[in-house]
């Protein structure tokens, strides 16, 4: 079995770049990153939190349904400019499930992937959902704004 | 006593808010507790009990339930969902990220000094983070936040190969507070420190460690070592005199 590897490139002066294997035990990875943009921008405790929750559910939709048995990747963008951070988070796998809430079900009516989403929203400021970078996957690209608006 | 499923959340909301019926409304409470759960589990952890979280949380699914708007066709689960995580956040804000993350990030860089110690000592050799998260019963995340937040290491020994095995006990944690890991940045004032510690005696050191590694009283020392605490008391202040002294020196 191939080992994981972990590639990290800085694509400009403003973006990050991480490329992991789409297991859970590297979400660890994703999150620890977020922990230097506190040394590259202005950001909060809450906000750096806000981020590494959002980071956790769209890397969990990934890592654990994009790829079934295959093994695949998740690719974390993390970029800061105009007072705000911009994370894209993606990958190559089979697409997402249905993440439209089924009206009654149980967990609230939202399964495991739905709620996500739903709680991605409720902590940044913008979220779009699209098809992954060659038309297959699920890209997930969401944005914060570092000084709250009032 | 819960409904069948078949009844959606929409006749639900609708039979509370234009019927007033509370049962209604307590059948949507019961059937969003999992959600709340689902959501308080994603911020536990942190030094709050989940069934605190779960509380808040409870709060603010009845905020949403109540605030509903029947004529905004949005499910109810898309719309209590911020509310939920904003009474969880509220609360976080209140009490944790005010007051007890500072403090819980303190006392974990306490435990992780200690244990850093500890298991340098045990092992002979550094211990890794999954050893630290281990016996600190704490996630790796948080052992890496600590110690990247700096603030573990200022109050912190190197982990350091054992350089001698002189006594079962391994090496003595002050022996080893000169030698350089090349793990971690060092600062420079533990350089400045270690510098120092050469101008203490044995039993200066002994105390210094007792006292601000271990986080002994200086009463517990007094009993550890024999002496009286006041004693202890004005051979610590002597210590300090002594280290400040060998620091200044060397700088100037």
């Amino acid at each position: 079995m191939r080992e994981g590897t972990v590639h990290m490139t800085s694509q400009d002066r403003n973006t990050m770049s991480l490329r992991v294997p789409a297991k859970p035990e590297y979400l660890i990875v994703c999150r620890l990153a977020l922990n230097g943009l506190a040394y590259v921008a202005p950001v909060s405790d809450e906000a750096l939190s806000d981020l590494k929750l959002a980071v956790t559910e769209a890397c969990a939709n990934s890592m654990s349904h994009a790829y079934g048995p295959d093994e695949g990747f998740v690719t974390m963008r993390v970029a800061v400019d105009d007072g705000a951070v911009a994370i894209d988070i993606s990958d190559e796998g089979t697409g997402m499930a249905d993440p439209a809430p089924s009206p009654t079900g149980a967990n609230g009516g939202l399964d495991e992937g739905g709620m996500g989403l739903a709680l991605i929203r409720a902590l940044v400021d913008e979220l779009e959902i699209t098809p992954g970078p060659q038309g297959a996957g699920t890209r997930v690209v969401f944005r914060k704004r570092l000084t709250p608006t009032v | 006593m819960s409904r069948s499923s078949q009844v959606s959340d929409r006749d639900l909301l609708r039979a509370y808010h234009e019927q007033g019926d509370e049962s209604a409304r307590e059948e949507l409470i019961e059937r969003h507790l999992p959600l709340v759960r689902a959501l308080a589990l994603r911020y536990a952890g942190r030094g709050e009990q989940l069934d605190d979280l779960i509380q808040v949380g409870s709060i603010g699914l009845i905020k949403a339930i109540d605030r509903f708007e029947l004529d905004r066709g949005v499910q109810l689960t898309t719309y209590a969902i911020p509310t939920i995580v904003g009474e969880i956040k509220r609360y976080f804000r209140d009490r944790t990220w005010s007051v007890s993350v500072p403090r819980r990030l303190k006392d974990l860089n306490l435990t992780i000094s200690r244990l850093l110690e500890e298991l340098t000592a045990t092992l002979g050799r550094s211990p890794s983070v999954a050893e630290i998260a281990e016996a600190a019963h704490v996630d790796e995340e948080d052992v890496v936040e600590a110690l990247e937040s700096g603030r573990a290491y200022s109050t912190v020994l190197p982990p350091t190969q054992a350089r001698e095995e002189e006594n079962d006990a391994g090496p003595d944690p002050i022996d080893t507070l000169g030698s350089v890991d090349h793990g971690f940045e060092v600062s420079e004032d533990r350089l400045a420190l270690a510098s120092g510690m050469h101008v203490l005696s044995k039993r200066e050191r002994r105390i210094l460690h007792l006292r601000f590694f271990e986080g002994l009283t200086q009463s517990q020392i007094a009993h550890e070592i024999g002496i009286s605490q006041m004693h202890v008391s004005r051979l610590i202040r002597q210590a300090i005199d002594k280290l400040r002294d060998a620091i200044e020196e060397t700088e100037t």
